[in-house]
């Protein structure tokens, strides 16, 4: 068994939830990203946040897979100000789905002054709520300085405990400065970028597995959704035992997730047709 | 597994775990700069494209993985990272390239 804490559902078929589940997954959490083209209004947000808590649980549901969102919007769209104010402003309504756990994943892309100021904002959103917070720290050159300006960005908001917030897509240059402050470390399976499996076992071992999980971030680009558990083999080609597996593909997430009261990860009964054949 | 300072497997296994990929990567990497360098022969510009900042790049960060010191995989990230410190006036596109602008 095992929880996929960041994929990007919306943009995978119906068979990936499918493998999926014969895989072991349980449950999936959804941050809210950048399509792939620019949304034209704010309108166009109000029909994805919809997707992310009206039809992707129905989805995730026929396949005995329980599946929650994080609403948000994503630093590849912030550099526009005040269209970043206007969809900010539809986001506490769609905080209150039964579904949402959090605000998500927010954070930075190029490192731009309006990048951070609209992550600041966000962040005093997920204060106001108390909600968790899910944060996406920048792509190749631009991922050290990004995470350590996100660090400071949430010590200087002053109310947001680090327990509560995960970075995510952490690397070897950057998953020391994450756990040393307090706060969750996401690593994401990618094949070119970011983390290989491999590699993720080694920051596992050096640094330890505590406050740390696995996710595929499986979306329209170059990814995998069952990268989670094919980590796994990994893990115990490397040695570690299946309980090694388990705290790391599905306790860790697990406690991380559970800290809001809409997670849930108890067995839902499949209905898919062909989940059952 | 709370950082043990050994991982399981032996140095021998873990050899013969990663061996065969790691010399499959690298051989990549070789065939890369043989190709973009047989591109450039010939083509009468002064300027070799082993010169590529991106290119030249990776050749440094070649070195870092020769010497001998832990940690390269850190190292060689952060030779490839903008170690600045202040945020940018704007986003210059929406991907980022592999390697910092040259200040
Ligand atoms: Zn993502």
């Amino acid at each position: 068994m095992f929880i996929d804490p960041h994929v990007h559902m919306v943009s995978r078929t119906t068979d990936d939830y499918a493998r999926m589940a014969v895989a072991g997954c349980i449950a999936v959490t959804e941050p809210a990203f950048w399509a792939g083209y620019d949304r034209s209004s704010p309108q166009g947000f109000v029909d994805y946040f919809r997707q992310l808590t009206e039809s992707e649980p129905l989805r995730a549901a026929a396949y005995g897979i329980r599946h929650h969102a994080w609403i948000c919007l994503n630093p590849k769209e912030a550099e526009d100000h005040a269209f970043a104010k206007d969809v900010m402003a539809l986001i506490p309504d769609f905080l209150k789905c039964p579904t949402v756990l959090g605000i998500g994943e927010i954070g930075l892309n190029r490192n731009s002054r309006t990048e951070l100021a609209v992550f600041e904002e966000h962040l005093e959103l997920a204060a106001k709520f108390d909600t968790l917070v899910l944060v996406h720290t920048p792509h190749l050159e631009d991922k050290h300085k990004g995470t350590k300006l996100i660090l400071d960005a949430i010590r200087n908001q002053g109310s947001l405990k680090p327990g509560r917030v995960l970075i995510d897509h952490v690397e070897e240059h950057t998953v020391r400065c994450v756990l040393d402050a307090g706060f969750w470390a996401g690593m994401t399976l990618y094949p070119d970028t970011k983390c290989t499996a491999e590699r993720a076992v080694d920051i596992m071992e050096t640094h330890g597995t505590e406050r740390l999980w696995i996710n595929s971030a499986g979306d329209w680009g170059h990814s995998d959704p069952l990268a989670v558990p094919k980590a796994g083999v990994t893990m115990r080609a490397r040695g570690h035992g299946p309980d090694a597996v388990r705290r790391i593909t599905l306790e860790n997430p697990r406690t991380f997730l559970s800290q809001s009261p809409r997670f849930s990860d108890q067995p839902l009964r499949p209905t898919a047709p062909d989940a059952i054949r | 597994m709370n950082a043990p300072d050994k991982p399981p497997l032996s140095s021998e296994q873990l050899i013969q775990l990663g061996f065969i990929q790691a010399r499959s990567r690298l051989v990549d990497v070789a065939a890369f700069l043989d190709r973009v360098q047989r591109a450039d022969s010939g083509s009468g510009g002064s300027r070799s494209a082993l010169e590529d900042e991106r290119v030249a790049a990776i050749l440094a960060a070649m070195r870092l993985a020769l010497d001998g010191q832990p940690e390269r995989a850190r190292r060689i990230l952060e030779s490839f990272s903008d170690l600045s410190t202040d945020p940018v006036a704007h986003a210059d596109g929406k991907a980022a390239r592999g390697i910092p602008n040259k200040p």
